[in-house]
């Protein structure tokens, strides 16, 4: 191919056209590059969607759950005839159901608050503590790691006497 | 080469994205995401918290949380934290710093470049700070861009020539108004207006104050003093200002909102979209007047504006778009996601600075789809509209009849079901086929446009290798009218087409069932009784004879004559079976038969005997 080249073409020639191929070589690279590299994220993406689009359903079914607590708290504990132990149940199904997904509930330890798993609505100010307290006021979710939503809590911060 | 990234730092959040075979993608960040609130906190223990972190913590260290400092950017303003004095350019570098490593994480590689966009109307004071934040967040700023610039070129308008375009743009909380008139690559803001405390967040407020009151005109209670409630009334508050884009109205239902003395309380309040509308109309009237101002100013009458474009995610409102659309007497453009339009053109400046858009190979599609004419007029599609070309692809086709010699190719591009109402491109004859039974020899024909969009079709007997090809030049050469008008004459037709298309295939499914039955006959001559075979002989004499117009119709004789095939056939494996010893059994043929007028995976076409 050379050889033919150099008998029939001016040298100019062969210059402008060694440097269309090298540009269409880099043109070419780059593209097989991009395309490989953007196999490679899509792959990882479908991984990660699969926990993406499961972590927006399980978050849109959680005001249910949050409703199913709140009636069943509204019942008073003493009451006898079954419908408390009913609603009890449901909500346990349900909890049951999220464990089964991988779902765990996010923890308060020792009246630590983590902003990577709790959100504060409200904060309150107290002189009879030894220190802040944080209470849960809405209960959080991961999924392998990932927040579903976080913690609603209330905090309760330490204030010196007659501040 | 490290990748470049095009940045939208907002007033209440920030997005950021990147160019990759020619088309920007939003990069979503590490909580997943695709906003990242403009938020950043200093904690008690010292650490720095930006985005959805920071907000979850406000209301517990309001005055180490700095929210909105994009409203401070070229000022003196200073935030006192720990005895240490930042500057809204240190602040926002936080917030880049944390876009520019989310980037780095999602691509796998390190970030250096940027382009950075701000509001039209920021000085040069304004435009310095921002650019001094992207170098203190570590970024090599090649550009800052104006917004609506950025939002043009995300709609591709640089390359239509020259125009004047309003850009509308209302965020989360500011409202933005600017006329650009572009030529030649050229971007110049001829006006700018806007309301700098105006957005979505006002309009969920309103729909919040109107639960409130409407439950405490109900039931007395007054809801605006409980925290948790009133973090339920917005959640409920957004998510029903959301549907009423969509929905004419919502229920929103929020059970055990409170309790009293005599039990719970629920709410279930029906919001209506002209209720929503009424209630807010006052908030889509306040964008009126500024773009009104920006006409002034650019000595422009609303007639001019060649082209407005809604951005902000508050543009999905139906009562805005309904605005602007007034005003302006032609549809806004929205097709691209109002929240990401910015930072998509942001990346798009960046792709084109660092040379990466020239190097990309600009792939064209097939604007229709192609295919060919298949048994009772039907158009098999081969290659679906919007392929990436240059493609190719192949199928394998067999006879209709028996002993048939030579296959017409007709070759046609359109969307509608049956080949008379798509456009035909080309015909060609393949012959010198070997006799054989119908279904039997197998047709390739291969499909292949190249990357100049020209069709080249083949067909091929594999028994012989024999082969014909077509090539059409300008197959796809529509403007672009008559493609928009084959593809909505196809979803003008759907229904009836869908009908016509059921009919033939029913019809050709019947007329390989009649052809099953006429070859049991001959086969199963003498092995069963004449009576059964005489019934059958009848019964397909009578399809034949039948009228064949409706879809009912050819379903009952098809039904019919499957009944009298099933009667032959099981006599005949029954008679099989008793001499299962002697012969090779030839019910395996017959029941290929009985299957036969589903035809498995191959498709008979329309070719005629020559």
């Amino acid at each position: 191919m050379e050889e033919e080249l150099k008998e029939n073409l001016p040298a100019e020639d062969i210059a402008m056209i060694k440097e269309q191929y090298k540009e269409l070589e880099d043109k070419f690279l780059r593209l097989a590059a991009d395309f490989d590299n953007y196999r490679k994220r899509m792959a990882r993406e479908i991984e990660e969607l699969k926990d993406v689009i499961r972590i927006e359903l399980i978050r849109s079914l959680l005001p249910l759950l949050d409703d199913i607590e709140r009636a069943f708290s509204s019942i008073p504990a003493d009451r006898d005839d079954g419908i408390r132990d009913g609603i009890e149940m449901i909500m346990k199904n349900f909890q049951d159901w999220l464990t089964s997904q991988g779902v765990k509930t996010i923890e308060i330890s020792d009246d630590i608050f983590d902003p990577k798993y709790h959100e504060v609505v409200v904060v309150e100010e107290d002189e009879n503590i030894d220190k802040d307290k944080v209470e849960e006021l809405r209960t959080g979710y991961t999924l392998n790691d990932r927040v579903i939503r976080p913690t609603m809590v209330k905090i309760i911060k330490k204030v010196k006497e007659g501040n | 080469m490290a990748k470049v990234i095009g940045i939208d730092l907002g007033t209440t959040n920030s997005v950021v994205a990147f160019v990759e075979g020619g088309k920007p993608t939003v990069i979503p960040n590490a909580e997943g995401s695709r906003l990242t609130p403009s938020a950043v906190a200093f904690t008690q223990d010292g650490q720095i918290l930006v985005g959805e972190l920071a907000k979850r913590q406000a209301i517990l260290n309001p005055e180490r949380t700095i929210l909105s400092i994009k409203r401070h950017m070229g000022t003196n303003y200073k935030i006192r934290i720990d005895n240490k004095e930042y500057t809204p350019q240190e602040i926002s570098a936080m917030i880049l710093r944390k876009l520019k490593e989310d980037a780095e994480a999602y691509l796998g590689e390190k970030v250096e470049k940027a382009v950075i966009t701000v509001p039209a109307y920021f000085n040069d004071a304004q435009r310095q700070a921002t650019k001094e934040a992207g170098v203190i967040a570590g970024l090599d700023v090649m550009r800052i861009i104006n917004e609506p610039t950025a939002s043009s070129l995300a709609y591709g308008l640089d390359k239509e020539g020259t125009q004047t375009i309003l850009v509308y743009d209302l965020g989360g909380g500011t409202f933005d108004v600017s006329i650009l008139e572009i030529g030649e690559g050229v971007f110049e803001v001829k006006a700018t207006s806007g309301d700098t405390h105006l957005g979505g967040d006002d309009y969920d407020q309103r729909i919040i104050n109107f639960l409130v009151e409407e439950f405490k005109r109900k039931e007395g209670i007054d809801l605006s003093q409980d925290r948790m409630v009133l973090q339920r009334l917005k959640e409920a508050a957004e998510k029903a200002k959301i549907e009423l884009s969509s929905l004419m109205a919502t229920e929103i239902n929020l059970p055990f909102i409170t309790a009293t003395n005599s039990g719970p309380k629920h709410m279930n309040i029906t919001l209506t979209r002209a209720q929503f509308e009424a209630m807010t109309k006052d908030l889509t009237e306040r964008t009126r007047e500024p773009i009104y101002r920006a006409l002034s100013d650019a000595k422009l009458d609303p007639s001019r504006i060649d082209k407005v474009l809604l951005v902000g995610g508050s543009t999905r409102m139906p009562a805005v778009q309904r605005l602007v659309k007034e005003i302006f007497n032609k549809e806004p453009r929205k097709d691209i996601n109002p929240d990401e339009c910015v930072a998509l053109g942001a990346a798009i400046q960046a792709a084109v600075l660092a040379g990466e858009i020239r190097d990309v190979v600009l792939l064209d599609v097939t604007p229709l789809s192609l295919g060919i004419e298949t048994l009772g007029g039907v158009f098999t599609r081969m290659i679906e509209r919007n392929t990436t070309i240059p493609v190719s692809k192949s199928e394998i086709f067999t006879t209709a009849v028996d002993n048939q010699t030579a296959v017409e190719i007709h070759v046609l591009q359109g969307e509608r079901p049956m080949a008379a109402d798509n456009l035909s491109l080309g015909k060609f004859i393949l012959d010198g086929i070997p006799p054989a039974p119908r279904g039997v020899p197998k047709i390739q024909v291969t499909f292949d446009i190249d990357a100049n969009g020209i069709v080249h079709v083949s067909a091929k007997d594999l028994a012989t290798n024999k082969e014909q090809r077509i090539t059409v030049k300008g197959g796809t050469g529509l403007s672009k009218e008559e493609i928009d008008r084959m593809v909505k004459e196809a979803q003008a037709h759907a229904e009836e087409d869908r009908r016509k298309r059921e009919e033939i295939e029913a019809r050709n499914q019947l007329d390989g069932l009649i052809y099953t039955a006429e070859k049991l006959v001959k086969d199963a001559g003498g092995k069963v009784s004449q009576d059964l075979l005489d019934g059958l002989n009848k019964t397909i004499e009578e399809v034949k004879s039948s009228d064949k117009s409706d879809l009912d119709k050819i379903k009952e004789l098809t039904n019919k004559l499957n009944d009298a095939i099933y009667k032959v056939s099981t006599e005949l494996y029954a008679k099989a079976s008793a001499q299962q010893t002697s012969t090779e059994s030839p019910p395996e043929n017959q029941q290929q038969d009985s299957n036969g007028g589903k035809n498995e995976g191959t498709i008979d076409t329309d070719y005629k005997v020559q």
